[in-house]
């Protein structure tokens, strides 16, 4: 014996750890979750209306940070922001799904506790909420296995489903698949599970929608715990499901089926391929019979789309568009359109990015998905917009986004909610567009040459709500509106009409506008010129570490903006506040109020 | 185990810093370079699509390490079956890069690999992670005695395998 065990040990571990360590890691292709891609069931509610163009203005910066405990949600031109933490989610959710039904909102997906073997099981959960914003979870029964979470909802003729699975142990496959369903929105059953729900070998439900002829879900599924092929299935009631896609029994092909859109032409699944990626597509005229078309998605300009894979879809009017997401650097992601029910493809103009998720709200389409870096990687997770399918704006996001992907819809006409499955949570609505505000009133003091317009329901301050700025006779509040009676009070702090912030209601709204007295050219040239358009951006939103809120004595809620600008050589401070259930059409009176302030060459 | 209250290192990130350290030891319980970086890729797959929480974790790599010696273990039974997150482009991963081990080194993790599985898990954690017993033991789901059972047991059949002095482990 001439070597010692322990030193030939380290010397062959040592060998391992240096022979490997500068092995490149392979390029990351997916998303981390597969999601379902358009919640809305049916024909109708996925095929969109183009006619009405309704330019949505996103929202600046937004940072929970620098607003502060004092804001507790941001909103601006429709977009509001709030932190899941604050929603009735409890610690560590996984939003896996959202859905609407019945106009309630649900979400679904897992809860877990970190403990220190590293094997928390986790619990398959289920929350509800009427508006989106506040959240109750309600009880699923137990499932059976080491933990449990929800993978996909959908809304039924029959009730609501969740669809999920159990799992064995850490780190092993999924082993079996759980329906539950909820017939009232608040209690729910197991309707089906074990391993053989989906057919032998687990499921993995990427989506589901009801159709006429029943329920659809689709994904991918094992065979006895072999490669994960395409599946697609059907079911008169979520309990017992058949399986109408499967490849020929002696071809066993890897991928997932990613999207189920009904087209002109019939049901179109685009499916990725994973043995080498590739985005495959076929079609149906009933569900229940599928063709394959060719090998692979047939794009224009793009004979080998290896390094592809095609996710969401969306039928608008005779057109399927899909988002594309790329594997390698080599290809661009963004969206494909085909006009011809999926048998053909071309680039159309898009996010810039790869997009996870789309989705028809009313006559607006969102995506969802990952911005593409310089170097092709994927980028942040982003939002984007578009009225007309053709011009799409990017949520600004600026760093506030969380990172992961942002896959999850779920829509009624008129709200939409997005949520993230990163490490932070945040809600996102869109409310309904909301109407244009009539603006009946007009204020005009030619003395001081100043006018606007505001509705009806607002009413004018009847006295200077800061009357100790300035000298008299020369006050610097030109005029102060609001939906309530606004008082003169504290005189604290000269500068802020306290008193009517303080009394400032949760639906209400508040403008106050003053002019500020410049004495040099210098002095008025710091003043940007009159925005062409207001807009209550995050850009505008006053810090808590504004001397404002030191001036306030009674607990307050508002979210204020605040705007200086110069007009026709004169200086002009605007303090903008909502309250934090003021409703759409409040925010948009406001903004509208503040579009009409004109200011003339003094009189 | 706590969770970090803020800032979750983003998983590109942790992926290509200790990918090639995971298919160590991937190599060492399976001897196949595919296979282990098949095990690797399932491994981070799976911490990819679970990084929410995963990524909370004070040391997420001991997540993928538990995994990988999962799968090891139950390698056939879930061959392929993480396929679809992970891009498999093994004509550029294997493009005339890959040099020998020496053959001792072969050898001797060729005879790891005959032990018994959770012998074998143990050295692996052990001489290629360079881990203690307590963090084999948080690993492997057992008692840190049982970890140095484990380690003895290996050590006295890998000394005789190999014709090697068993020594004292200081482990």
């Amino acid at each position: 014996v001439s070597l010692d065990l322990e030193t030939a040990a380290r010397r062959a571990g040592s060998m391992l750890r240096s022979h490997f360590a500068g092995l490149p890691a392979p390029p990351i292709a997916e998303p981390r979750r597969q999601r379902p891609r358009v919640i809305a069931a049916g024909v109708a509610a996925v095929m969109m209306a183009v006619a009405t163009v309704v330019l949505i203005a996103l929202v600046g910066p937004w940072n929970s940070h620098t607003t502060g405990a004092r804001i507790q949600s941001v909103r601006a031109n429709g977009w509001e922001r709030i932190p899941v933490s604050g929603a009735g989610f409890g610690p560590h959710p996984v939003i896996n799904a959202a859905a609407n039904w019945h106009s309630v909102f649900f979400a679904a997906g897992d809860v877990f506790t970190p403990d220190p073997t590293y094997s928390t099981p986790t619990t398959a959960a289920v929350w509800s909420s009427p508006d989106g914003r506040r959240w109750t979870r309600a009880q699923l029964p137990k499932a059976n296995g080491y933990g449990a979470e929800v993978e996909t909802l959908v809304a039924t003729h029959q009730g609501i489903l969740a669809i999920g699975n159990t799992s064995t142990d850490i780190g092993q496959r999924l082993a079996d698949n759980v329906v539950w369903r909820s017939t009232d929105g608040h209690s729910w059953q197991t309707l089906a599970r074990g391993s053989k729900v989906f057919g032998q070998g687990a499921g993995f439900i990427a989506g589901a929608q009801q159709t006429p002829r029943g329920v659809v879900a689709w994904g991918s599924a094992s065979r006895a715990y072999g490669p994960q092929e395409p599946a697609i299935w059907t079911s008169p009631n979520g309990a017992h499901w058949t399986r109408v896609l499967a490849p020929p029994s002696a071809a066993i092909e890897q991928g997932q089926i990613e999207s189920l859109t009904p087209t002109a032409q019939g049901w179109l699944a685009l499916s990725r391929l994973s043995d080498v990626v590739r985005p495959a597509a076929w079609t149906s005229p009933n569900l229940t019979t599928w063709t394959r078309l060719g090998d692979h998605l047939t794009i224009v300009g793009t004979p080998d789309p290896s390094g592809l894979s095609v996710g969401p879809a969306l039928a608008v009017n005779n057109t399927v568009i899909a988002g594309q997401r790329a594997a390698t650097a080599a290809v661009t992601p963004g969206l494909l359109r085909s006009r011809d029910g999926g048998a053909t493809w071309a680039p159309a103009p898009g996010p810039n990015g790869e997009v996870d998720g789309l989705v028809a709200v009313g006559n607006r389409l969102v995506a969802t998905g990952l911005t593409a870096s310089v170097t092709g990687e994927q980028g942040p997770p982003a939002v984007w917009t578009s009225s007309d399918g053709q011009t799409w704006t990017q949520m600004p996001d600026r760093g506030a986004l969380p990172r992961g992907t942002l896959s999850l819809t779920a829509a009624n006409t008129s709200t939409l909610v997005v949520m993230g499955t990163a490490t932070d949570y945040y809600r996102w609505s869109i409310p309904a567009a909301p109407r244009p505000a009539r603006l009946d009133r007009t204020y005009r003091d030619r003395a001081r040459s100043f006018s606007l317009r505001y509705p009806a329901t607002w009413r004018p301050a009847t006295s200077n709500l800061t009357p100790h700025l300035g000298t008299p006779g020369k006050p610097w509040e030109i005029i102060s509106l609001g939906t309530y009676p606004l008082q003169v009070g504290s005189s604290r702090c000269a500068q802020f009409p306290v008193t009517a912030l303080e009394d400032l209601g949760p639906s209400d709204a508040f403008l106050s506008i003053q002019e500020a007295r410049t004495y040099t050219a210098t002095e008025l040239q710091s003043f940007p010129s009159r925005p062409h358009q207001f807009a209550l951006t995050a850009d505008q939103l006053i810090p808590p570490s504004s001397d404002l809120f030191n001036c306030l004595d009674r607990p307050h809620n508002f979210t204020i903006w605040g705007f200086q600008y110069q007009q026709d050589g004169r200086a002009v401070i605007v303090d903008a506040a909502l309250g934090p259930a003021a409703p759409p059409q409040r925010q948009a009176e406001l903004v509208a109020v503040l579009n009409t302030l004109e200011l003339g060459h003094p009189k | 185990l706590t969770v970090a209250a803020t800032t979750v290192e983003p998983f590109e990130d942790f992926y290509r810093r200790e990918y090639g350290g995971i298919v160590a030891l991937a190599y060492g319980l399976t001897g196949d370079r595919g296979m282990a970086e098949d095990l690797a890729q399932d491994a981070f797959s799976d911490s990819y699509r679970g990084w929410d929480r995963i990524g909370h974790y004070d040391a997420p790599l001991a997540w993928v390490r538990r995994a990988v010696i999962n799968r090891s273990r139950s390698r056939f039974r879930h061959l392929g079956a993480e396929a679809r997150v992970l891009v498999r482009l093994r004509s550029e991963r294997r493009d005339g890069t890959w040099v020998e081990l020496p053959d001792d080194v072969e050898h001797f993790w060729a005879s790891v690999r005959s032990l018994p599985k959770r012998q074998a898990q143990c050295v692996a954690l052990r001489y290629v992670d360079d881990l203690g017993v307590d963090e084999i033991a948080a690993l492997v789901g057992c008692a840190e005695a049982t970890v140095r059972v484990h380690l003895h047991r290996a050590r006295r059949t890998l000394a005789e395998t190999l014709d090697l002095h068993h020594g004292e482990e200081d482990a």
